[in-house]
C-alpha cells in the first residue's frame, strides 16, 4: 500500500496537502481554488438577479412606455395625431438647410450645426400634421432628406432605434472584442508561467492589464457621450441627455454595466498587482496559483459580459 | 504563444496507467500533475479566442437582420451567448480540466439561479390586463384610432 509523503515546501506554499494531491486525473484542488470557486458561485447569484429584475422591469413595462415622438412615461392618449420630422440626410447644400432648420424649426446655429453632424435625427417632434408637411417640404426644397412620422409607441426601446435607443452597438461590439482579447491573454499568461516561461507571462499579464483598461476607457467614452456627450431626441430622454433618472431603461442600463463596470475596474487593480509581483520572478511553473485565480475571476468577468451585451445592448 | 512552444518537460511523462504501481502515491499524483500542467499548458487557446471572436461577429449580425423578429431575435442571441459563454468556461476557466468537485459548487448555484429566474414567471407572463396593458397590442402605430392606448376594459 503506497503511503502519501509529506507535502514539499513549494506544495506548502500552495496549501496543496497529500490528500489534495490524491485525485488522479486533475489538478490539486486547493483551498484557494475552492474559496474562488464558491465566491464566483455568489457572483453567479448576484448577477443573476440583476438581469432577473432587468426582464421583470422590461416584461412589466408598458405599451405605451417608449415613443418615437416623446420622453418615457408620456401619457400618449390625447397625442396621438402628433408627427414628428426626421432629418436622414443633408443633401448637398447643407448651408441651405441649416437656413431652413432656424427659420421653421426654431433652431439656433449651433442646434443645426449639431443636428446636422449627427443624422439622422429628429428634427421636430410632437407638432400637428400640417406643421410637419410645411417642415418637411421646406426641407426637401433645400435639398434634404426628410421624412414625417406619425406616433409609435414601444413597451421597452429596440435596438438600431436611434428615435428610443442611445446605445451604440457598433462601438460596444468593438468592446466585447476587446474583453475577449484580454481573455486569451490573461489564459496564456497562467499557461506561459506553467511552462516556466516568466518573462513571457510578465508581458501577457501586462497586455491583459492594458487591454482590460482599454475596455474600461471605451466603456468611459460611452457613458460620457450617453450623459454629456451628445443630445438625444425626446423618445431618449425629456432632457436630450441619457442619465440614469430619464428612464427605467436608463436606470437598468446603468445597474447592470455599471456594476459590470465596477468588476471589470477590481480586475485591472488586481491584476497590476498581480503584474507588479511577477516582475520580481515569484510565479513559477511550481507558484502559480495566485495567476490562476485572479486568471478565473477574470475570465468570470468576461463571460458575465458576454450575457449583459446579449440581453441589454442586443435585444 | 502557446501552441508554437516546445513540449515541457523534456523527458517523457508515463500515462496514469503505465505508471509503476510500487511507486508512492506522491510520485504517481505528481506525475501526474506534470502532465495536467503539460495539457493545460498547451490548450488551442488562440483557437477559442478565434472562435469566440467569430460568435461575436455572428451575433453582431445576427442582431442586425433579426431586430424586427423579437422571438427569433432573443433565441438566436441566446443560443449564441451561450456558446460564447460555455467556451470561455470550458477553455479558459480550465473547466475541461477540473475535476467533478467543481461541479459541486456550480451546480447548486446554476439550480439555485434557475430557480430565481422561474420563481420571476408569474411577473413576466402573468401580467394582470390593466389600462396601461392592453393584451392584444405591444406596439402601435399612426394615425392612432382614438383610444387604442386606453381599450376598453373587459367588463
Amino acid at each position: 500500500m503506497a503511503h502519501a509523503a509529506p507535502p514539499t515546501d513549494p506544495e506548502l506554499a500552495r496549501h496543496v496537502t497529500p490528500a489534495a494531491r490524491t485525485t488522479i486525473q486533475h489538478p490539486p484542488v486547493t483551498p484557494g481554488k475552492v474559496a474562488m470557486w464558491l465566491f464566483l458561485a455568489t457572483e453567479i447569484m448576484f448577477f443573476t438577479g440583476l438581469i432577473g429584475s432587468y426582464i421583470v422591469l422590461r416584461a412589466g413595462s408598458p405599451p405605451t412606455a417608449y415613443s418615437n415622438l416623446y420622453p418615457p412615461g408620456t401619457d400618449l392618449r390625447d397625442l396621438q395625431d402628433t408627427r414628428g420630422v426626421i432629418l436622414k440626410s443633408a443633401g448637398p447644400n447643407r448651408s441651405r438647410v441649416i437656413a431652413v432648420l432656424r427659420t421653421e424649426a426654431g433652431l439656433d446655429e449651433h442646434e443645426a450645426e449639431h443636428l446636422l453632424d449627427s443624422l439622422p435625427h429628429g428634427v421636430a417632434y410632437g407638432i400637428p400634421k400640417d406643421k410637419a408637411d410645411a417642415l418637411h417640404d421646406a426641407l426637401n426644397a433645400a435639398g434634404a432628406e426628410a421624412e414625417v412620422e406619425g406616433l409609435k409607441a414601444y413597451h421597452w426601446p429596440k435596438p438600431y432605434d436611434t428615435q428610443t435607443n442611445p446605445l451604440s452597438i457598433d462601438l460596444t461590439a468593438f468592446n466585447t472584442f476587446i474583453l475577449i482579447c484580454s481573455s486569451v491573454t490573461m489564459v496564456l499568461a497562467l499557461s506561459a508561467f506553467q511552462r516556466d516561461d516568466r518573462r513571457k507571462g510578465s508581458i501577457f499579464l501586462l497586455a491583459t492589464v492594458l487591454i482590460g483598461s482599454t475596455f474600461l476607457s471605451i466603456q468611459v467614452y460611452e457613458y460620457y457621450q450617453l450623459m454629456f456627450g451628445h443630445h438625444y431626441p425626446p423618445g431618449i430622454s425629456a432632457t436630450g441627455h441619457f442619465r440614469p433618472d430619464v428612464s427605467l431603461f436608463a436606470s437598468c442600463f446603468f445597474t447592470m454595466t455599471g456594476f459590470h463596470g465596477a468588476h471589470v475596474t477590481g480586475g485591472v487593480i488586481l491584476l497590476t498587482c498581480i503584474f507588479i509581483q511577477s516582475l520580481r520572478g515569484i510565479f513559477t511553473r511550481h507558484n502559480f496559483s495566485t495567476v490562476e485565480l485572479a486568471g478565473l475571476y477574470w475570465h468570470f468577468v468576461d463571460l458575465v459580459w458576454i450575457i449583459l451585451f446579449t440581453v441589454v445592448y442586443l435585444m | 504563444m502557446a501552441e508554437s512552444h516546445p513540449p515541457h518537460p523534456t523527458h517523457p511523462i508515463p500515462a496514469p496507467e503505465q505508471a509503476d504501481e510500487s511507486q508512492t502515491l506522491y510520485v504517481r499524483t505528481d506525475r501526474t500533475l506534470d502532465q495536467e500542467l503539460h495539457i493545460e499548458s498547451h490548450a488551442p487557446y488562440l483557437k477559442v479566442w478565434a472562435g469566440l471572436a467569430f460568435f461575436t461577429a455572428i451575433e453582431y449580425f445576427y442582431a442586425h437582420i433579426f431586430k424586427d423578429m423579437l422571438f427569433t431575435l432573443i433565441l438566436g442571441l441566446l443560443f449564441w451567448a451561450v456558446i460564447k459563454a460555455s467556451m470561455v468556461g470550458w477553455y479558459f476557466m480550465h473547466l475541461k480540466f477540473e475535476g467533478r468537485w467543481v461541479y459541486f459548487m456550480l451546480i447548486p448555484a446554476g439550480i439555485l439561479a434557475m430557480i430565481l429566474t422561474l420563481a420571476l414567471v408569474p411577473d413576466l407572463a402573468m401580467q394582470p390586463i390593466t389600462e396601461e396593458n392592453p393584451e392584444e397590442e405591444t406596439v402601435f402605430s399612426a394615425p392612432l384610432e382614438p383610444g387604442a392606448a386606453s381599450p376598453a376594459l373587459p367588463t
